[in-house]
């Protein structure tokens, strides 16, 4: 189980020169072993500060994440995380890639190309596991960085966007080899979107994120039954969903824009280059 | 890089224009050496002042088959390797300082961008006063010429690495050694290579320089001697003789880099 307990991160607190910006605000959250929650929210409402926080890289202002009662204070094992960007290591073939955990954790060999094979044939890229990412599309990048996550045997799963650089088609692809990853593994998933489709169709629950400060402003059960087939995805029930989250999310998303385009604003008026979020390492 | 990025709409063109520019590039090298066999030949220049190609090549055979160069390909090139060596050892952990405190870094910039600006051969008098005219002084130069590029390139290197490489580190919670072992080294390695390269290249250029000014021995030496006394095949041949040398490192290191950077990139 997984709880965010009044979850904040304020930048620039330390920074006297540049004002503080409350990037994610009071966030709680229980999430049940095994289901899958996606957070959806407008652009810059503090998605990926969220995601970043649950994974411990960065240090929460105030509030707590625990898993299984405990609260975390670093980055902890029993959290995998999928990032946006390419994140697989080029000067790595693909099974060094998803055994680089297991070596860092000190496997032994034979044990690690067992266990990174089995993810690679888990995640459908079986003959490729001498390839090097450089000879591969997004999407299989996003495939070798699952399965880099997935050897590691995460109880829960976070994911940052992580079919958003990629096309439409490759897209559900990959939603729906991820689906059938969530079955076969029985891990948790907390999956970040800006696509309120995908959301509708991967997820068990969908919390509704609010411009920044980003906080929850609802947490929408899914009723949509399992599978999602053409069916289900058919169905009045699958619009009525999707029209009920863009309500939701459209008067936060009109708000987000209107902090994007000010911020922009006040970059171009000011001189000295104020950074977006007022970063901490600022003069 | 740029016919890379070109690929897509007519590639083919570009791949043909790529070929004629191969094609006259080659034309060039084979124009200026056939002047150099030529002139000669047909008396155009005096044979004291350039001997044919072809002559200059048998006097490299001659030489180093009876083994006079052999005594001044090892003075200049333990001269280069060592400063080489030394460029490496100091360049490293000072580009990993600088990149590791950017506050040194902001202290250090400007001289670092301005240091080649520096006559570093005008220290020579001293340096023969602090060493005694022996090989120290020129390992010295040549270490002065080469270290700054490899400093520069570490900690470009290191700072041009996406966040992302690190973080997945962070994520799997690793030691700051594992960190710089397995993620920060090899994700800076080709533009450290980068520096490597160019550092040879200046251990190089700084020892066959010195040694034109202060040594005994050496392929510098030897250029310089000759020319003193009037042995133009000598001269000559010593001098082919560096420059195919430090063709073919260099041609090596190209090799090498361009490997590891289609490695690097994604």
């Amino acid at each position: 189980m997984l709880e965010l307990h009044d979850l904040s991160k304020t930048y620039g607190l330390n920074d006297s020169s540049v004002s503080t910006v409350n990037a994610v605000d009071g966030i709680d959250l229980t999430i049940e072993e095994g289901e899958f929650v996606s957070i959806i929210g407008p652009t810059g409402c503090g998605k990926s500060t969220l995601f970043e926080l649950i994974g411990r890289l960065i240090e929460p202002t105030d509030g707590e994440v625990r898993i299984d009662g405990d609260t975390i204070t670093e980055p902890d094992e029993r959290i995998g995380m999928v990032f946006q960007d390419t994140s697989t290591f080029p000067w790595l073939s693909v099974i060094e890639n998803v055994e680089f955990g297991l070596k860092m954790n000190g496997v032994d060999k034979t044990e690690r190309r067992e266990r990174a094979r089995e993810m690679i044939e888990l995640v459908g890229l079986k003959g490729f596991e001498d390839a090097s990412p450089t000879e591969l599309s997004g999407g299989m990048n996003q495939r070798v960085a699952i399965a880099r996550t997935l050897v590691m045997n995460p109880d829960i799963i976070l994911m940052d966007e992580p079919f958003g650089a990629l096309d439409e088609q490759t897209r559900l692809i990959l939603g729906e080899e991820l689906l059938r990853i969530w079955r076969e593994t029985g891990a948790t998933i907390l999956f970040v979107t800006h696509s309120i489709n995908e959301a509708v169709h991967l997820s068990d629950r969908i919390a509704v994120m609010s411009a920044r400060p980003g906080r929850f402003k609802e947490v929408v059960e899914n009723p949509l039954p399992r599978p999602r087939t053409d069916e289900v995805l058919g169905k009045d029930e699958y619009n009525e969903i999707v029209n009920r989250l863009w309500d939701e999310l459209r008067s936060e998303s009109k708000k987000g824009l209107q902090q994007k385009m000010e911020e922009e604003a006040q970059e171009h008026g000011a001189p000295e280059g104020v950074q977006e979020h007022g970063a901490p390492e600022g003069a | 890089m740029a016919v890379e990025s070109g690929h897509g709409i007519g590639s083919v063109d570009l791949g043909d224009r790529a070929n004629r520019i191969r094609i006259y590039q080659t034309l060039v090298v084979v124009g200026l050496l056939g002047l150099i066999e030529f002139l000669p030949r047909f008396g155009l220049v005096e044979p004291t002042t350039l001997i044919p190609l072809t002559e200059m090549l048998s006097e490299i055979v001659s030489l180093t088959l009876s083994g006079e160069l052999t005594p001044h390909i090892i003075q200049t090139f333990t001269a280069i390797f060592a400063a080489f060596a030394l460029g490496i050892l100091t360049g490293i952990p000072t580009g990993v300082l600088l990149w590791r405190y950017e506050s040194l870094k902001d202290v250090l910039d400007p001289y670092l961008l301005t240091y080649y600006a520096i006559p570093v051969f005008a220290f020579y008098p001293l340096l023969i006063a602090i060493f005694g005219l022996n090989i120290m002084p020129i390992i010295t130069i040549a270490w002065l010429f080469s270290v700054v590029i490899i400093i520069t390139n570490t900690a470009s290197g290191l700072k041009e690495i996406p966040d992302i490489y690190p973080e997945v580190g962070k994520n799997l919670n690793l030691t700051s050694a594992q960190m710089f072992r397995h993620i920060y080294l090899p994700a800076a390695t080709p533009y450290v290579f980068t520096g490597f390269k160019l550092g040879f290249i200046y251990a190089l250029i700084g020892t066959v320089a010195s040694e034109f000014i202060l040594a005994e021995n050496g392929l510098g030496w030897l250029i310089s001697f000759s020319y003193d006394s009037f042995d133009v095949q000598t001269m000559y041949a010593s001098m082919l003789f560096v420059i195919l040398v430090s063709l073919a490192v260099n041609i090596a290191l190209i090799m090498i880099e361009r490997r590891l950077y289609r490695r690097a990139r994604t």
